[in-house]
C-alpha cells in the first residue's frame, strides 16, 4: 500500500490490468487497436515480464484469436495475424503450439460466419438471369437507378433485351400498330437498324437507342409511369415485362403497353375506357422518329 | 359454377393424374430434411417432373442447393397449386399471401430455390415482389434494403451520375401535368 496518499501500483501484472486490454478487445470498434498494442508488448516486452504477467498475456492472446470470428473486418483480421507473428516470435514452445491453433480456428470460423452471415443478409448474389427478369418488372426509372446499384446489378440492368422492350413500349405502341406485338417489334427492329446499323454493324446498343429517343420527346407521355393495356383494358405501370398487373398471363396473348399522360389516367378513370389521342399523337409520334434520326447520327461520332 | 368432381372417380379425370395425386415423393433438402409431397404437386416444378420422368427419382429426390426452411416454403406453395378445389382466384390470393410477409433474405432464397427447381409461378410472383422494393427508389435506399456494398470507386459513382441524369430528366417537374 503506497504511503504517501496517492496510491502507486507497484506491480506489472496490475498495471497491465489498467490498461484493460481485455475490455477493449471485446468492444468492436476497439479491437484491432487493442489487438495491435498487445501485440506489441507481446513482441518487444513479453521476455522481461514476471510469469504471472507473462501467462496473462499469454490468455490474452488466446482471448483476442477467440474474438476474432465476430469482426467483420479484413484489418481486424490482419491485426490478429500480427498479433499471431508477434506469438511466434515470443512465445516458448508449447504456448506457441497453442496461439497458433487458436488462432488457425479462430480465422476459419470467422471465414464461415462471415459467409453465414452474408446469406443470413441475403447478399448472396443473384446469377444475372435471375436479376435481368426481376429488373424485367421495373420501369426505366428504376432500372436506371438498379445499374448504379453495384457491378453485376449494372451488367444486368444493361441487358439490351430489357432495353428493346422498354423502347418498344415507350416509342413504338401508338395506335395502328396495336394488334400484333411481333410485328411491331420486327417494325422497331427494321426501322432501328436502319438508324444505327450503319455505324455499328451488329445489333443496336438499346440503351442507347433509348436515351436518344427519350431526350427527342416531350416527357409528358412517361411521366405518369403509367401505360395502357389494350389486351386487359387496364391502366398498368409501365415495365419492360409487359401487363406485370396481370398475374394471369394463360392466355398467351401479347400485351401490348402504351405510355399514357396523366390527362389519359383521368380520362380513363371517368370513362372507364381510354380515349385515344386523335390525330396529333401520330403527328407528334412521327416527329419523334425524325427526332430520333437527327439524334442518330451525332451518337455515332460521341 | 359449382365444382361438383371433387369425388375421384369423376367421369374424365386421367386415370395417369389420378395416380400421381396418390403417389408420393420424398424430397430431401440441403441439410437432410425430408419432405412427403404429393406427385402432383411436386411436378409443378419442372425439374423434378423431369427427374421424374427420367425415373432418377429413387424413393428420394435430394435437392442439395435448396435448404430446409425455403423447401418447407416452397412445398406450401406447391401443395395450393396442386389443390383440386383451389379455384385462381384463391391461388392468387394465395401467392399474394404466401410472398407479402417475406423478408429481403427469405425472397433471395426463394427464388432461387423456384430458379432450381424451375417453378414458373413461384418464380414470376417473386420477382415481382423483390422488383416491387426497388421501384422508385434511390440507389442507396436500393443498396440498404438489399445488403448491397457499392463496388463501384467515387470516380466511377460519379460519372454515373452525370451519365444516367438522362433517366430523370422533366420527371421532377409534377407541376404543370
Amino acid at each position: 500500500m503506497g504511503t504517501d496518499g496517492r496510491k502507486t501500483i507497484c506491480n506489472p501484472i496490475d498495471r497491465y490490468q489498467t490498461l484493460r486490454l481485455k475490455e477493449s478487445l471485446s468492444t468492436p470498434f476497439q479491437y484491432i487497436l487493442a489487438c495491435k498494442e498487445l501485440s506489441f508488448i507481446l513482441k518487444n516486452a513479453y521476455s522481461k515480464f514476471p510469469k504471472n504477467l507473462q501467462s496473462l498475456i499469454f490468455q490474452d492472446t488466446l482471448f483476442a484469436f477467440s474474438l476474432l470470428p465476430e469482426m467483420q473486418t479484413q484489418s481486424a483480421i490482419s491485426a490478429a495475424n500480427s498479433l499471431l507473428q508477434s506469438a511466434e516470435f515470443t512465445l516458448p514452445k508449447q504456448k506457441r503450439a497453442t496461439a497458433i491453433t487458436e488462432h488457425k480456428h479462430a480465422v476459419v470460423a470467422n471465414k464461415r460466419k462471415s459467409k453465414a452471415k452474408q446469406e443470413e443478409e441475403g447478399i448472396i448474389p443473384l446469377p444475372q438471369d435471375v436479376l435481368i427478369h426481376i429488373f424485367s418488372f421495373l420501369d426505366m426509372q428504376s432500372l436506371v437507378s438498379a445499374s448504379a446499384v453495384c457491378r453485376s446489378w449494372n451488367a444486368a440492368a444493361s441487358d439490351d433485351h430489357l432495353w428493346e422492350f422498354l423502347y418498344a413500349i415507350y416509342f413504338c405502341a401508338s395506335d395502328n400498330v396495336g394488334q400484333n406485338g411481333h410485328k411491331t417489334h420486327g417494325e422497331t427492329e427494321r426501322e432501328g437498324h436502319s438508324l444505327n446499323g450503319i455505324a455499328t454493324g451488329v445489333g443496336i446498343d438499346w440503351r442507347c437507342a433509348f436515351k436518344i429517343a427519350y431526350k427527342g420527346t416531350c416527357y409528358r407521355k412517361f411521366k405518369s409511369y403509367r401505360g395502357y393495356c389494350s389486351s386487359c383494358c387496364s391502366v398498368v405501370w409501365i415495365s419492360s415485362n409487359t401487363c406485370a398487373n396481370k398475374s394471369n398471363i394463360k392466355d398467351g396473348s401479347n400485351h401490348q403497353i402504351k405510355p399514357i399522360s396523366r390527362q389519359q389516367i383521368v380520362e380513363y378513370i371517368l370513362d372507364g375506357f381510354l380515349v385515344s389521342e386523335s390525330s396529333s399523337d401520330s403527328d407528334s409520334d412521327t416527329e419523334d422518329v425524325s427526332i430520333l434520326k437527327l439524334w442518330a447520327y451525332p451518337r455515332q461520332i460521341g | 359454377m359449382a365444382r361438383k368432381n371433387r369425388n375421384p372417380v369423376g367421369k374424365n379425370v386421367d386415370p395417369e393424374a389420378q395416380k400421381k395425386k396418390t403417389r408420393t415423393l420424398t424430397l430431401k433438402s440441403s441439410d437432410g430434411q425430408e419432405f412427403s409431397i404429393s406427385e402432383s404437386a411436386a411436378v409443378l416444378s419442372i425439374a423434378i417432373e423431369n427427374m421424374v420422368e427420367d425415373d432418377c427419382a429413387g424413393g428420394v429426390i435430394p435437392l442439395p442447393l435448396v435448404d430446409g426452411g425455403t423447401l418447407a416454403r416452397v412445398i406450401t406453395y406447391l401443395n395450393k397449386h396442386a389443390e383440386d378445389g383451389a379455384s385462381d382466384e384463391e391461388k392468387r390470393k394465395f401467392d399474394e399471401e404466401f410472398v407479402s410477409g417475406m423478408e429481403m433474405g427469405v425472397l433471395f432464397d426463394v427464388v432461387l430455390a423456384a430458379n432450381y427447381l424451375d417453378i414458373r409461378g413461384l418464380l414470376r410472383e417473386v420477382r415481382r415482389r423483390i422488383a416491387d422494393r426497388m421501384k422508385n427508389k434511390s440507389v442507396e435506399w436500393v443498396r440498404k434494403t438489399f445488403h448491397i456494398e457499392s463496388d463501384f470507386t467515387p470516380e466511377e459513382e460519379e460519372q454515373m451520375k452525370k451519365e444516367f441524369a438522362w433517366a430523370w430528366e422533366g420527371v421532377d417537374s409534377d407541376v404543370d401535368d
